[in-house]
């Protein structure tokens, strides 16, 4: 019983940790691509851009 | 972190109690409905899966359905315009998407004759075309568009429409209680992913290399999890895709779709199940 109760409490901690993990990076990706697509890029991202804008192969 | 580390401010008119359960009540129902999914075949001569129901599908959506009395919770425990219209909206909202979504699953479940989650897997193992997203295809659909309605998504995104109820029925909420309502919010999503998985894509199963049987190695489990992990990412990219694509459905268009299209669509889908499967029978 307590082993049964063990391993479950172990499942749900890694199920718990996978989906905040999931949610984080869901988060970040979503709003990354959501600003890429409307023009509004983040300051380093900005600054690569027309780094790679002004580049040679560009 | 950024939401633990902001002053959690409490308007003075709200009513305090029920401001301060609304959140957590939008939150917990979310992480409850995963504890049914399997994740994986066996991994170390353990399943897979927190609680394997015989009931699993009834108990996900009864869990689920608790999660509307958070958000109206907040609504009405605001104690202002915008948050309260918010509230009225995604009551409206979710138990009428519930209905279609309920109702679309039931040819999966006549088909499979069991309502145990680790069934239907069993059921979609053999190949890739006994996956019911072949066999159901109109009830796959009706359960997408039914699940980025109940989880308040774009194009459905009308309980929290910044543009008419600045933020809907958390326009009150700052700090970690506004951050729980957003996680909450992906954490359905998260949810209604891995049952998209489970009841259309086969679960954890593939149909080649011997991996739709349940794992007899310590790698053979670990590739049933990441092929879990990657279906359900293939999934949450889906979903996060379309907010990026696609407008927001006026409320007069999302009723529309709800009752007068999809509910109909899913009784018709089960009563040619059910003809399909008495014809079968004879």
């Amino acid at each position: 019983m307590s082993q049964f109760l063990l391993f479950s409490a172990i499942k749900a901690v890694a199920v718990f940790g996978a989906v905040m993990t999931m949610f984080a990076y869901g988060v970040l990706v979503e709003r990354r691509v959501a600003a890429f697509i409307q023009d509004r890029v983040a300051r380093t991202a900005s600054v690569l851009l027309v780094c790679y804008s002004h580049s040679p192969t560009a | 972190m950024k939401a633990i580390l902001k002053e959690d401010f409490t308007p003075m008119h709200v009513r305090k109690v029920y401001f301060w359960l609304a959140p957590a009540i939008t939150m917990v129902p979310a992480f409850l409905t995963v504890a049914v999914i399997p994740f994986g075949s066996v991994l170390g001569g353990q399943r897979m899966v927190i609680a394997d129901l015989n009931v699993g599908i009834l108990y996900s959506f009864g869990i689920v359905s608790l999660g509307v009395y958070g958000i109206v919770l907040a609504g009405y425990a605001s104690n202002s315009k915008y948050p309260f219209l918010g509230g009225i909206r995604s009551s409206a909202q979710l138990i009428s998407y519930e209905i279609s979504m309920g109702l679309s699953v039931i040819p999966l479940f006549m088909l499979v004759g069991d309502l145990n989650l680790s069934s239907v897997i069993g059921y979609q193992s053999s190949t890739l075309f006994s996956w019911l997203i072949f066999k159901q295809p109109i009830a796959f659909l009706i359960f997408v568009v039914s699940a980025f309605a109940e989880t308040n998504r774009l194009p459905f995104d009308l309980p929290e429409s910044e543009q008419e109820l600045v933020g809907g029925y958390n326009t009150e909420y700052s700090s970690m209680k506004f951050a729980l309502f957003f996680i909450g919010e992906y954490a359905n999503m998260i949810a209604a992913c891995a049952m998209m998985v489970t009841l259309f894509l086969g679960g954890w199963t593939l149909p080649w290399f011997g991996l739709n049987q349940p794992a007899d190695t310590l790698l053979k489990g670990i590739a049933h999890i990441g092929i879990f992990l990657a279906k359900l990412a293939f999934l949450l990219m889906f979903l996060i895709w379309v907010r990026w694509m696609w407008p927001r459905f006026r409320y007069d268009q999302l009723m529309d779709l709800g009752w007068r299209r999809f509910i109909p669509l899913a009784l018709a889908n089960i009563l040619a199940t059910a003809v399909f499967l008495w014809i079968r029978s004879r």
